[in-house]
């Protein structure tokens, strides 16, 4: 078991993190960086991960810590924002918010938006706040663990996400979420290698000699890509005014205590799993509760207890993402992807090595997810009839200068039109593929681990003097191994039925 | 998209992934394995890239597969769909925003003034996407007064934010 001496440090860092990161500067960022991602999370088409996208290349001329509190503000103001245009639209803002809106838009028509948003604002904030905490807690132990993983541990982490990203992102049709994988992989392959120096498929272009940028791979798949998905279609839906009560009473959020604490941890573990992201939180959060229910006859009819795990859920997705990043340098969803390439750019290495060379940096980002957890509660509850303005603004006359941001943003990082060209290739493949279902979190996740997943197989192949056995008789590989493993072979229907007679059965011969 | 057009697209998606991941193969097998440089061969810089392009072809067989087996290869050519599909407001409104934004990225950027290129793309956006509209629209005065304004801050604007504050030399 890792050390658990660092909880006697806890206070101090918590107050150490909190110290640095409140100052009239940092308090001003939060302001209008969450202001912005709930107003970008409200509109349909500017998702979350767009949104981080987009502003990681207004920020990189700013300092390490604003630029990460302007990110992390977005992020969390994006995730919740989308439950505005759910509740009074029926249109999800941001993937997130699928599941808000089953019963968030029903609470709408009877007359009760306001006190849908005000509760789900309650549930986004509690949500968060517990996903902190695991963070907070979590974090440290993680990394410590990590300090235990070489390289064939490294290998099988990355491949692990990419299959497990691939699995939960397209569970209908996980080998589609594997193709998309793959293509990621193979793009991250792109360039000069790095353990040789060696230049593969570059074809003698120059430009490429550097590999595929990830900011503008991932402003192509996230902004263009939705760009286009968004205007193919006319939106024609009806906004739904809010003239009712906004603040929750205590004894609703008390009567929920339990759905909120179980989906605020649900949300969390689901943001711990690489490349997985906040719809899956919401949708388990909302399955468990539905099971749970005393008024599970509710749910899809108006349910507020159904909403209120629902935002929880994705909410508490959002500390949790972060958790596998500052300790293993692996994103837990596709926002804290770009949050990872923000972060490469202002020479912030995260890995388990941050716990040694800068503990106090986790606590300053729990400081920063809690000031943009207030940002969200004090917005949510007093500006609910403002921001519905936000969601009348023309999707014709938005999504040009979406756009022009999309251009210019990843030219402005490296001052290179080659750049610009990859972001529209990559949008166009990725309005391609995802118009036929390949879900877009594993081939950013691809593109991510590649280095790691080619570097770890090549270097432990090296160490072991070509010998697999490593890969497989080490106990942590072994056990990413067998999960790894196990996470394909249930996707296969024949394999799922023959573990679920297998187990089916089990019951039955014990008792005769 | 509806089961029949997604398993005709899944065939095509098949043999180009297929073909795709037999030209990475290739490449990696015949990529340098930098033998005058004495490295371990495990550490060819080829290793992975092949892998990765095996594991490939096995899920564009896999789908390929499935794909025939549910029939994608028999509605083969989409015909009068595609025909009634490309004549429809979706497909012109797709086309609309795909033309004029590549075009505005891999041409008039860095051909043009970026101001420039920048105002005639928000433009000739707004105004084409207002006139497709059936319900709901405005004037041809009011479409080209504000695809004008909207167009002059664009241009004028992220050009001044990007160049007097990022510093940013625009293409």
């Amino acid at each position: 078991m890792p050390g658990l001496d660092f909880l006697d440090q806890l206070p101090a860092l918590l107050a150490g993190g909190f110290a640095h990161v409140l100052t009239w500067e940092s308090l001003l960022n939060v302001a209008w960086a969450t202001l912005l991602g709930i107003a970008i999370g409200s509109m349909p088409g500017l998702t979350a991960t767009m949104g981080v996208a987009l502003l990681v290349t207004l920020t990189y001329r700013m300092g390490p810590d604003q630029a990460i509190l302007v990110l992390i503000c977005m992020y969390v103001g994006a995730i919740y924002g989308g439950s505005r245009s759910a509740i009074l639209l029926n249109i999800p803002g941001t993937p997130a918010s699928a599941a808000t809106s089953l019963d968030g838009y029903p609470l709408a028509r009877q007359g009760r938006a306001g006190y849908a948003m005000g509760l789900a604002t309650s549930g986004s904030a509690l949500g968060t706040l517990i996903g902190v905490a695991c963070l907070a807690v979590v974090a440290p132990l993680l990394a410590e663990l990590a300090f235990n993983f070489k390289t064939y541990e490294y290998f099988w982490l990355a491949l692990f996400g990419i299959v497990i990203s691939g699995t939960l992102t397209s569970a209908d049709d996980p080998l589609k979420g594997y193709i998309a994988g793959i293509l990621g992989l193979l793009a991250a392959m792109i360039g000069a290698e790095g353990l040789h120096g060696f230049y593969r498929f570059t074809f003698g272009e120059p430009a490429l000699a550097g590999g595929i940028g990830l900011i503008p791979a991932m402003v192509g798949a996230f902004g263009f890509a939705e760009i286009l998905t968004v205007m193919k279609r006319r939106l024609s839906a009806q906004v739904i005014g809010s003239v009712d009560r906004v603040l929750p009473k205590g004894r609703d959020l008390w009567r929920y205590r339990g759905t909120i604490g179980r989906s605020g941890v649900i949300g969390t573990a689901v943001g711990v799993i690489p490349g997985v992201g906040e719809d899956i939180g919401a949708w388990a959060s909302y399955a468990a509760a539905k099971r749970t229910s005393r008024e599970r006859d509710q749910f899809g009819k108006g349910s507020m207890e159904g909403m209120t795990a629902a935002e929880t859920g994705n909410s508490a997705v959002v500390p949790g993402a972060l958790i596998p990043l500052l300790t293993l340098a692996i994103p837990g969803s596709a926002p804290a992807a770009v949050l990872l390439g923000a972060l490469f750019i202002h020479n912030v290495r995260p890995g388990p090595t941050i716990i040694v060379e800068d503990p106090q940096f986790i606590y300053e980002v729990v400081a920063m997810l809690v000031l943009a957890t207030l940002a969200i509660t004090v917005y949510g509850l007093s500006l609910t009839r403002l921001l519905v303005l936000v969601l009348r603004i023309p999707r014709e006359r938005l999504m040009p200068l979406v756009y022009v941001l999309c251009v210019i943003g990843p030219f402005a990082i490296t001052q290179r039109l080659f750049d610009v060209y990859v972001m529209v290739v990559f949008g166009i493949v990725g309005f391609v593929l995802r118009e036929m279902k390949y879900p877009m979190a594993p081939l950013v996740l691809g593109l991510i681990l590649g280095e790691l997943l080619d570097k770890s197989l090549r270097r432990g192949l090296v160490l072991s003097d070509g010998d697999l056995s490593p890969f497989f008789t080490r106990p942590i590989s072994l056990g990413l191994c067998l999960i790894t493993v196990l996470t394909i072979v249930l996707t296969i229907p024949a394999c799922k039925s023959a573990l679920g007679r297998l187990f089916r059965r089990q019951p039955t011969g014990a008792g005769t | 998209m509806g089961p029949k057009a997604m398993s005709r697209a899944d065939f095509y998606t098949a043999i180009l992934l297929i073909a795709l991941a037999s030209a990475v193969i290739v490449g990696s097998f015949t990529m340098d394995r930098l033998e005058v440089r004495r490295i371990h061969p495990a550490s060819a810089p080829g290793v992975v890239p092949g892998l990765l392009g095996i594991a490939l072809l096995i899920c564009g067989v896999m789908l390929f597969l499935r794909a025939v087996r549910a029939g994608g290869h028999r509605s083969l050519p989409a015909g009068a769909n595609a025909v009634h599909w490309l004549s429809g407001l979706e497909a012109r409104r797709l086309g609309l925003t795909a033309g004029v934004s590549v075009v505005y990225a891999a041409l008039l950027v860095g051909w043009l003034p970026y101001q420039v290129a920048t105002m005639i793309y928000v433009f000739v956006m707004v105004v084409g996407f207002e006139r497709m509209m059936e319900a709901d629209r405005p004037p041809w005065a009011q479409s080209v007064i504000v695809a004008a304004i909207l167009a002059g801050a664009a241009g004028f604007g992220v050009g001044w934010v990007f160049e007097e504050l990022f510093l940013v030399r625009l293409p």
